[in-house]
């Protein structure tokens, strides 16, 4: 596929027709030209420019860089993640986003009960009650420190996720979109998280009248969820498992072709991740 | 203070007491967190996640929607490690077993010296899961191997007197090694698909047997050999005990949150030929006996299933023709 950009100057337009779209194997030349710049998952051997990983290769001006397929999730600032709390320290909690190293989210950084204050010894003590071990928790990626550490906060509509189920799938498919909540019109709402773990549960209406510290006990209590909701659950489930299988981005609008193309075949939920039936469904969703 | 432990030096120099101090407490710290990545991906569940999944369980609609007496589905290839006698690989979703199969002339077991010998032995690949890593896996291989054990052992599965060269003396022994490479939940169920598989796969060489000189000549031709009649090999279904309920063909998840499981052996007459029972918790009579009527019933489905997987692998080519390993086109 090639890619061409209009350049609107003064004068007129100029058309600047980009190399296609190129898969590369490790090992495999990239090119043999002079005065490129040398990025990420590439290296130089005899002046020649290989790729290091599987993947895109990426060329601005003069910096050439492959993006790897499958990779550990690379965190940036303002993404959302979906993670799980594997150690409660003193004054801050550890997580484990499927990255590299696990991320820290101090008390500081974390909104107790809708109110932000300033947090005390008595609230360090009590850390265990907010967030415990194996706890998954969606959050916001504050900052990265200086060895690639992120730092993360839970403040607003982050926090302690419950009711749902998670599925892991590669980083790479998740695009960054605006917002990575999303509620299906059915009654299913989906949280995209940027490092690949996708939260997914029935739709919550928060009540406006109640105040912020009822919403979130209530919010964490479990639910009763019928019979119909958890199989329209289980369907988003493995629709989302047939667009990893065929590796096509996922996003809400691709979620809901794979969706609605499952239900016009008159697909059982559990049938969706045979290989036939999940590369059929997925056909319209990889045109978008 | 610093004896045995590691520290990756910079290539910056130190000028005060203070800087190294600082720095290795530094470096301690990134270590732990490094260190806690491998701990990490163990798999874990949360509370929130376990209680779904419990009423999941309740309402017949597990987390990928399958009903409580649902099988994945599982694809087969046999034939595909050539310095074997026989060999076959089960994926069952995310579980993946290897098992191959070789055959080799020795003594007889001394109380019974005129039937072959079967001996079986299941690894799990530490890299099949971080549970495995070290000596984790080890209660649980010994688990394995007694039951594939006992599920191929027994007296109805195989004709183990067509595997005598000289009575007393000479028998096949037949050595099957099973390896899992993966674990996605149901060990066992995956494991036993694919060693009748592989029974089923297995090639026999000719042998000509002189009984009065008591000599007998192993055929070298590739394709004079003979086939283990399987027919009667019983395939075992495993019922995991989850909060009051119990399903079939658990995966990691569910695994997690599992109390007791069972694994009923049966074979194509219906005849129930092995039970084991593992974990910690315990089930009650009468669950036990539904159990077992479900596992007959659910039994005769998967021998079915596997024999028209084998037949269209079958009809698809014959051992030669296929390549090697690769799997699942």
């Amino acid at each position: 596929r090639c890619r061409s950009i209009t350049l609107i100057t003064g004068i007129g337009s100029i058309n600047i027709a980009i190399m296609a779209t190129r898969i590369v194997l490790p090992g495999e030349m990239i090119t043999n030209e002079v005065g490129f710049l040398r990025g990420h998952g590439t290296y130089v051997l005899e002046g020649v420019l290989f790729a290091s990983v599987a993947g895109i290769v990426e060329r601005v001006n003069r910096l050439i860089s492959v993006k790897p397929l499958k990779s550990n999730y690379n965190g940036e600032v303002g993404d959302v993640v979906v993670g799980r709390i594997t150690e409660v320290l003193q004054t801050s909690w550890r997580v484990d986003v499927n990255g590299r190293q696990s991320c820290s989210l101090a008390l500081s950084a974390v909104s107790l009960y809708g109110v932000q204050r300033r947090k005390n010894a008595e609230d360090a003590l009590q850390m265990r009650s907010t967030f415990k071990e194996n706890d998954i928790i969606s959050a916001e990626v504050q900052q990265i420190h200086n060895d690639g550490q992120l730092a993360l906060h839970t403040r607003l509509k982050y926090g302690k996720l419950s009711n749902g189920q998670l599925i892991t799938v590669p980083s790479s498919l998740i695009k960054r979109v605006k917002n990575h909540f999303y509620s299906f019109p059915f009654g299913v709402d989906v949280i995209l998280g940027n490092n690949g773990n996708i939260w997914i549960s029935d739709t919550f209406k928060r009540h406006h009248d109640e105040s912020d510290f009822d919403q979130e006990k209530i919010e964490d209590t479990t639910r009763d969820i019928p019979a119909s909701t958890r199989e329209k659950i289980s369907r988003v489930r493995n629709c989302i498992e047939a667009l990893a299988m065929n590796f096509i981005s996922i996003y809400p609008d691709s979620i809901m072709e794979t969706y609605d193309e499952s239900l016009q075949r008159e697909i059982a939920a559990k049938d969706i991740l045979q290989v036939e039936n999940a590369s059929e469904i997925t056909q319209r969703a990889r045109l978008l | 203070n610093l004896r045995g432990k590691q520290i990756l030096l910079p290539p910056q120099s130190f000028e005060t007491q203070t800087q190294v101090r600082s720095f290795i407490s530094f470096n301690k710290e990134r270590r732990r967190r490094l260190d806690c990545c491998c701990e990490d991906r163990m798999f874990k569940i949360s509370e929130a996640e376990r209680e779904f999944l419990i009423g999941g369980i309740n309402s017949n609609c597990r987390n990928d929607g399958r009903n409580r007496l649902d099988f994945r589905p599982f694809k087969v290839k046999t034939g595909i490690l050539n310095q074997t006698n026989g060999s076959s690989r089960v994926l069952l979703s995310n579980t993946d077993v290897l098992v191959g199969i070789k055959c080799e002339v020795g003594d007889p077991d001394p109380h019974f010296p005129s039937q072959g010998r079967i001996h079986v032995s299941v690894e799990c690949c530490p890299s099949a899961s971080p549970e495995f890593e070290g000596r984790g896996a080890e209660s649980l291989n010994n688990e394995l191997t007694l039951v594939i054990e006992r599920i191929v052992k027994d007296n109805s599965a195989l004709d183990l007197s067509q595997l005598c060269i000289l009575s007393g003396k000479v028998v096949w022994n037949v050595y099957i090694d099973v390896m899992v490479l993966n674990s996605g939940g149901n060990l066992f169920d995956a494991i036993s698909l694919a060693t009748r598989s592989a029974l089923e796969n297995t090639d026999i060489p000719k042998v000509e047997v002189n009984e009065e000189a008591e000599e007998f000549d192993v055929s070298d031709d590739p394709d004079d050999f003979t086939k283990l009649n399987v027919e009667n090999v019983p395939i075992s279904v495993t019922f995991t005990k989850i909060g009051n309920g119990y399903v079939v063909d658990s995966t990691i998840e569910e695994e997690l949150c599992m109390s007791a499981r069972l694994t009923v052996a049966v074979n194509k007459r219906g005849n129930i030929c092995t039970i084991q029972k593992g974990g910690p918790g315990g089930f009650e009579p009468s669950a036990m006996a539904e159990m077992i009527t479900n596992a007959r019933r659910l039994s005769q489905d998967l021998i079915r299933r596997l024999e028209s997987e084998l037949s269209f692998e079958r009809a698809k080519g014959t051992r030669k023709d296929q390549s090697r390993f690769r799997l699942f086109e």
